[in-house]
């Protein structure tokens, strides 16, 4: 009797239970502008917590022993989901004290006035010694030096020897002439028709337009946004009609970037060379090679241009901004902290010097025993670094999907594509200026 | 007298009890609904009329009333392809699948062919509907590579064609793998629905009709059909609602096809909303897209009643 009796109220109160359950999944969205209490000494014992699109494990534990009072809350978000979680929670007391911002979206976030001025931690004299182009891509509008770079990421070209000899009579260990032969687009044409002709089709220089507009884009003078207004560097409308003709003329095979035919091609001995980051070398070349591995070399092509890169910044206002700042200096450019990741992750660091040392007799048996070091570095002093905007990783799409790809297969007529291009950009950015 | 006046006020408040009690059961979904459901619906209408965008909070938004709206319809050409591409697609998607379901379940329901295993045909073709669109999207983008992706091998191994050809590089072979993924995973789940509107069908309709002497083909036409259309309005209604937010497969798949082509509402939502950050625009496009999903489905209930109003057969 008691049970019946009571029933309906123990229902009624694990339904209310579970209601409540639903609201806790609530937070707050308060912007605090709390003024850490700690001191910038990353001696003392703290926690930081970091958000990364990549797992930085090795970073953190060799910053355990470096520093063994520091504990840092690594929290991995996948790149696709990245940018979204943080945008929801920078400004509110959720957000992270440290983040990793990829070279694709580091603008955004330096020029969102959301992140700590590392001019403040020294950042200036410590890296003296850094890469111009990393500085300036960690720089807001203002000069001040919001983010900084723990790697550089230097592009250069990575050919096939078997390819390059078969077609093109050049002797596996002539780095020289191969570079000779990448010297200009000019000279990049002549080779890839040469290899095409004495292929007779079956081998093309490059795989997919990439090849191409990646440097091309990367080696501009002017960014796609100059005091408000849409520029389209002169460079890159030059660069449309060389991919028409590589594509109409079937010395690339344009493939899709980054899919497995892509990949493909690199083991395959039918694709002349490919444009890697310096870090394609341990990540795509060594993955895909397969039995090519060994028949590779570097070389640095017509441009400079960089791909890649990870920036690190304290993110104002949160709990422990002020270790983040001085964390991210840190990681940028002390000399034990960089000596160690350029040697045991195979990265090509931020600091000049500790590349110079470091790769004074590397020999990569995937290159065939090459060191790479020294054109990693020729690119990497020559970059522009000046020529990002935060709006680069939606306009570069916007450029690839309607204008590069439909041109260079014929569908479309430049002007129309130029002109779907202005709309499309104008409408993602209302308030830019497109004639 | 009064002792059976107070019993039946016993009685009356017994039952108000039991009343008060449903109620208190439906307060949780309410709280969700307002919490998760109606408050972000209020939240996105009055963003439609800021231009919030970046950074802003939207107490920062400033207030441009119906200038989005008008940007949006008139000097904004990709949203216009977008709704364009959005409803293509789904009439394409639509008009085979209604009638592959539709023969199905004609199919499954007839007594005379009485098909063996239809339980394991119905749990395969509906399979399609859950698995994870992702997947599809990773596992087509592969088979219709270029230039040696599963579909250019076969097609040039069986010599109907001499190169391999570039699906994704093409507008109308993105589109029509987009349009067959999407009937792919609806076909199965379409049957099924018309199967249960036909179950639900009288048996006494479809004996006197073999009694009288009809053939399966005009039982089909004159009985079934205009009996199981309030069922076929349920699948156009929610069909249309679901095709015109189609996000998943065009997007991972192409992030909008090849010269926008199968660049859908979702797709331009989205994209508004998290790539460019434009909150307003993209608030503003959602509310069209509520309101166009809205006029067609009132339409289409309007449309059908009037027709049963009139005898039911048209």
């Amino acid at each position: 009797m008691n049970l019946a009796k009571n029933w309906k109220k123990l229902c009624l109160g694990s339904v209310a239970l579970l209601a409540t359950v639903t609201l806790v999944a609530c937070g707050s969205n308060t912007s605090s502008s709390k003024k850490s209490a700690g001191n910038a000494d990353l001696n003392k014992k703290q926690t930081i917590t970091l958000w990364s699109f990549t797992t930085m494990q090795p970073q953190i534990d060799e910053l355990k022993k470096e520093k063994p009072n520091l504990t840092i809350k690594q929290v991995v978000v996948p790149y696709a989901n990245f940018q979204t979680k943080l945008d929801s929670v920078l400004g509110t007391d959720k957000a992270p004290d440290m983040v990793a911002l990829d070279a694709g979206f580091v603008e955004k976030y330096v020029q969102s006035g959301k992140l700590t001025n590392l001019g403040d931690y020294g950042v200036a004299s410590a890296a003296k010694g850094n890469y111009q182009y990393t500085l300036d891509m960690g720089k807001d509008s203002k000069g001040k030096q919001v983010a900084v770079s723990y790697q550089a990421a230097p592009g250069a070209y990575y050919y096939n020897t078997n390819v390059f000899q078969k077609y093109l009579g050049i002797a596996p260990n002539d780095v020289a002439s191969a570079q000779k032969a990448l010297s200009s687009w000019d000279a990049i044409k002549k080779t890839g028709e040469t290899i095409k002709e004495k292929s007779g089709g079956q081998a093309y220089l490059f795989s997919s337009l990439e090849e191409i507009y990646n440097p091309v884009i990367g080696a501009r003078k002017d960014g796609w946004v100059i005091d408000n207004k849409l520029k389209i560097d002169s460079s890159m409308t030059d660069s449309l009609d060389l991919m028409k003709e590589a594509v109409s003329e079937g010395w690339c095979q344009n493939t899709i970037p980054q899919t497995p035919d892509w990949y493909g091609g690199i083991s395959s001995n039918k694709i002349g060379a490919y444009a890697m980051p310096s870090w394609g070398l341990f990540y795509w070349l060594k993955n895909y090679a397969k039995d090519t591995a060994g028949a590779w070399r570097v070389t640095e092509g017509p441009v400079s241009y960089s791909w890649g890169g990870t920036w690190l910044a304290g993110v104002q206002g949160s709990k422990n901004a002020d270790a983040a700042s001085a964390l991210a200096v840190y990681m940028g450019t002390n000399k034990e902290f960089q000596t160690w990741d350029v040697k045991t992750q195979n990265d090509f660091g931020s600091v000049k010097a500790i590349n110079k040392e470091q790769g004074k007799d590397a020999k990569v048996s995937l290159i065939g025993g090459q060191n790479p070091y020294p054109v990693w570095s020729k690119v990497a002093d020559t970059i522009n670094g000046k020529n990002q905007t935060q709006y680069d990783q939606s306009i570069q799409s916007i450029w690839i999907n309607d204008v590069v790809n439909p041109y260079a297969t014929g569908k479309v007529t430049k002007s129309k594509a130029l002109d779907t291009f202005k709309s499309d950009v104008k409408s993602a950015y209302p308030n830019i200026e497109v004639k | 007298m009064e002792n059976t006046k107070k019993s039946v006020r016993k009685k009356k408040s017994n039952f108000e009890k039991y009343n008060r009690f449903g109620y208190y059961f439906l307060i949780p979904f309410f709280v969700g609904f307002l919490l998760f459901t109606l408050y972000p619906m209020i939240y996105s209408i009055a963003i439609s009329f800021t231009s919030m965008n970046g950074w802003q909070s939207f107490a920062d938004a400033t207030n441009v009333g119906l200038q989005n709206f008008i940007t949006l319809l008139t000097s904004t050409p990709l949203f216009m392809k977008a709704l364009g591409n959005s409803v293509m697609l789904w009439i394409f998607t639509f008009i085979p699948q209604v009638l592959l379901a539709l023969i199905l379940a004609a199919w499954w329901t007839n007594r005379k062919l009485n098909l063996k295993g239809s339980g394991f045909f119905k749990t395969v073709f509906y399979l399609p509907n859950m698995i994870m669109a992702a997947s599809i999207a990773a596992l087509f983008g592969g088979i219709f590579g270029y230039p040696t992706g599963l579909a250019n091998l076969l097609l040039q191994n069986l010599h109907l064609i001499n190169h391999p050809f570039n699906f994704f590089q093409s507008v109308w072979g993105t589109r029509g793998i987009v349009i067959f993924i999407q009937f792919w995973m609806w076909y199965g789940q379409t049957s099924i629905v018309y199967i249960a509107g036909i179950t639900s069908i009288d048996e006494g309709l479809f004996e006197a009709a073999r009694i009288d002497g009809a053939s399966d083909g005009q039982i089909f036409r004159r009985i079934t059909l205009p009996l199981l259309r309030p069922i076929v309005l349920y699948t156009f209604v929610t069909s249309f609602i679901g095709g015109l937010q189609v996000f998943d497969i065009p997007f991972i798949m192409t992030q909008g096809g090849p010269q926008n082509g199968v660049y859908t509402l979702s797709i331009f939502i989205y994209n508004q909303a998290f790539a460019y950050r434009n909150y307003g625009l993209a608030s503003a496009a959602s509310v069209l897209l509520l309101i166009i999903s809205a006029v067609v489905s009132i339409l289409m209930f309007r449309g059908f009643r009037e027709r049963v109003n009139i005898g039911g057969e048209g």
